[in-house]
């Protein structure tokens, strides 16, 4: 498609100049540009070859004395051609090759960013398994030297971080769904039931957070994959819970602007980084090393992965997220569904 | 009572099978445990259990097809133990007969009651709740089978017809998660199925006539993704 279209733009081109002025010498450099710009738009390195025969061919016969006949022999001719041939060849060749290499390096770029997300993943598990495998060791190997207060305190201990695994490993799983690229498989959903069921999800695993929900009075429906939307408040709640120094309290509110539905959670802890909300904003919540480096981030194990998913899951919904600094200080996490454009065979 | 209720553990993997049945038998249960479906089928025929807790993921059969085996012949109550990514299965597993599920992770608490639950509710099976006569009261819930409506606090909640089908159904059934699929089938009959909205307006309307937060219901819970379920008079 493309070479036949480059073709004929070129055999025009030439044609016009042919008819309005005698400038020969441009036309072999014209078909030349055009072998370039093939090998660029096309894959492999047969669509650039086969465009650079076409071009000697077709300059020799249209272009050149004897007009419209097929003539080589002609003293000058065969360098003529040869050489423009030859310089169509290797233009086209060198262009595939840099294209693969450009293809190569991303490649490897994206490799990098696995690997580098996959050590996130690691450290992230590890620093648990760690506390879990040290707590459950030295209750089995000093059974009678503790007080009944200090070994529930390791049992706690334990399922506190055993608990935290699980969640991690929920987010991770979520994360393979979605790149998994499959489409995300929206219904439509009653607002108040999504954020009833993980409100009452929070107020279990954070009893002493005060957590305060405003949602429209009227029935909200907004078609998503609830599951999904549910993690990501789920994430939210919990970063607002767990980050920023002691919060006291949490809100979750919902609220409609035009045809979307904007949900945000807030909490009132210490004031969020300036350098970390940058980097949320920039990276649009991707930012894996954040979890690689917990320490740095203040200790915000899971936010990286956590975020990240929160913002695949609502992109792929067609909806957008935000952060910005709270209206008490802490900080605030949106993020917006649209309203419309599901589809009807909701099931 | 000397009488031990008796419990099949339907799973392949160990460490799950230790964890249960030493919750179990610590709890005063009678424990018994399959690794397989094949020898599940064959102990719930010989040895009668009281109760199944199931593992959907086995080596060699799908658990939805023991469900079905099952309960060819008999109500014997069954929970699901499933993992929290699959609500699909979950949904399958209670419309194929499943009287309940809980979730990997699930607390020892919360599986002991689930249990209690079931097997108090196959006691009374087919007793007085499951008639729709008479009337089933909640703290200030109660629903009047007989005049078929819904009283909050001494007030009539004035529900629609098909308000008041959805609560009584979920009133028969209390404590039991009804899924989507199966509101919409038992009020709507097969014409609705797959259409959840109407399912979902109704709901929003009741709770609004039910509740006094829709977001912190005391009566009527969601379970998302898969239904509802009416909480139990204590």
């Amino acid at each position: 498609m493309i070479t036949a279209a480059a073709g004929a733009t070129a055999f025009a081109i030439c044609a016009f100049l042919r008819v309005f002025s005698d400038a020969d010498i441009s036309i072999p450099l014209i078909f030349v540009l055009t072998v370039l710009i093939v090998s660029r738009l096309t894959e492999g390195y047969f669509y650039g070859i086969f465009t650079s025969l076409v071009a000697v061919f077709g300059v020799n016969y249209v272009f050149t004395y004897p007009y419209f006949a097929f003539n080589f022999t002609i003293s000058g001719y065969p360098i003529t051609f040869l050489s423009m041939f030859v310089v169509s060849v290797i233009t086209s060749a060198l262009t595939t090759q840099v294209k693969r290499q450009e293809k190569l390096r991303l490649e490897s770029e994206k490799e990098k960013l696995h690997a580098n997300f996959l050590r996130a993943i690691s450290h992230d598990l590890r620093t648990p398994l760690t506390s879990i495998i040290g707590s459950a060791s030295v209750i089995l190997e000093n059974e009678d030297s503790f007080t009944a207060e200090q070994r529930r305190m390791l049992l706690k201990e334990i399922l506190d971080e055993a608990a935290w695994l699980i969640r991690m490993v929920e987010n991770l799983l979520s994360v393979t769904r979605m790149r998994g690229e499959t489409a995300i498989n929206k219904t439509l959903e009653l607002a108040e039931e999504l954020i009833g069921e993980a409100s009452q999800k929070f107020k279990k695993r954070y009893p002493d957070i005060a957590l305060c929900v405003s949602i429209p009075d009227e029935p909200i429906f907004i078609p998503m994959d609830i599951m999904l939307i549910e993690q990501v408040i789920m994430n939210l709640l919990e970063n607002a819970a767990v980050h920023g120094g002691k919060p006291t309290r949490v809100e979750l509110s919902l609220a409609v602007r035009g045809d979307r539905a904007l949900f945000s959670v807030e909490n009132d802890g210490d004031d969020i980084d300036p350098e970390i909300m940058e980097r949320l904003r920039e990276t649009d919540f991707f930012f894996t090393e954040a979890a690689a480096d917990g320490k740095r981030a203040g200790g915000k194990r899971n936010m990286g992965i956590g975020l990240s998913l929160c913002s695949s899951i609502v992109r792929a919904h067609g909806g957008s997220v935000s952060a910005e600094a709270g209206s008490r200080g802490g900080a605030c996490f949106r993020f917006s569904l649209p309203m419309e454009g599901h589809s009807s065979n909701v099931s | 009572m000397s009488h031990k209720d008796r419990i099949l553990i339907v799973d392949d993997e160990n460490g799950i099978c230790r964890f249960l049945s030493t919750v179990l038998s610590v709890n005063n249960y009678d424990v018994l445990v399959a690794r397989t479906g094949a020898d599940a089928c064959m102990m719930i025929t010989s040895s009668m259990p009281d109760l199944v807790l199931l593992d959907l993921g086995l080596p060699d059969m799908d658990g939805l097809h023991i469900i079905r085996t099952v309960r060819e012949w008999t109500e014997l109550p069954i929970i699901v133990v499933s993992a929290q990514t699959h609500e699909r299965d979950k949904v399958a597993a209670l419309d194929a007969g499943a009287d309940d599920y809980v979730t990997k992770p699930f607390s020892s608490s919360e599986l002991l009651a689930r249990i209690r639950v079931s097997i108090r509710r196959s006691g009374t099976r087919g007793e007085g709740t499951t008639a729709g006569t008479g009337s089933y009261r909640i703290d200030e819930l109660l629903i009047d089978y007989d005049k078929h409506r819904v009283l909050v606090a001494g007030e009539n909640a004035h529900l629609t017809r098909n308000e008041f089908k959805i609560v009584a159904l979920l009133g028969r059934n209390a404590s039991k998660v009804l899924t989507h699929a199966h509101i919409l089938k038992e009020i709507w009959g097969t014409s609705f199925m797959g259409d959840n909205r109407i399912l979902r307006v109704n709901m929003a309307n009741i709770r609004r006539k039910i509740e006094k937060n829709p977001t912190e219901p005391r009566y009527i819970f969601t379970e998302i993704g898969v239904g509802y379920w009416l909480r139990e008079a204590e």
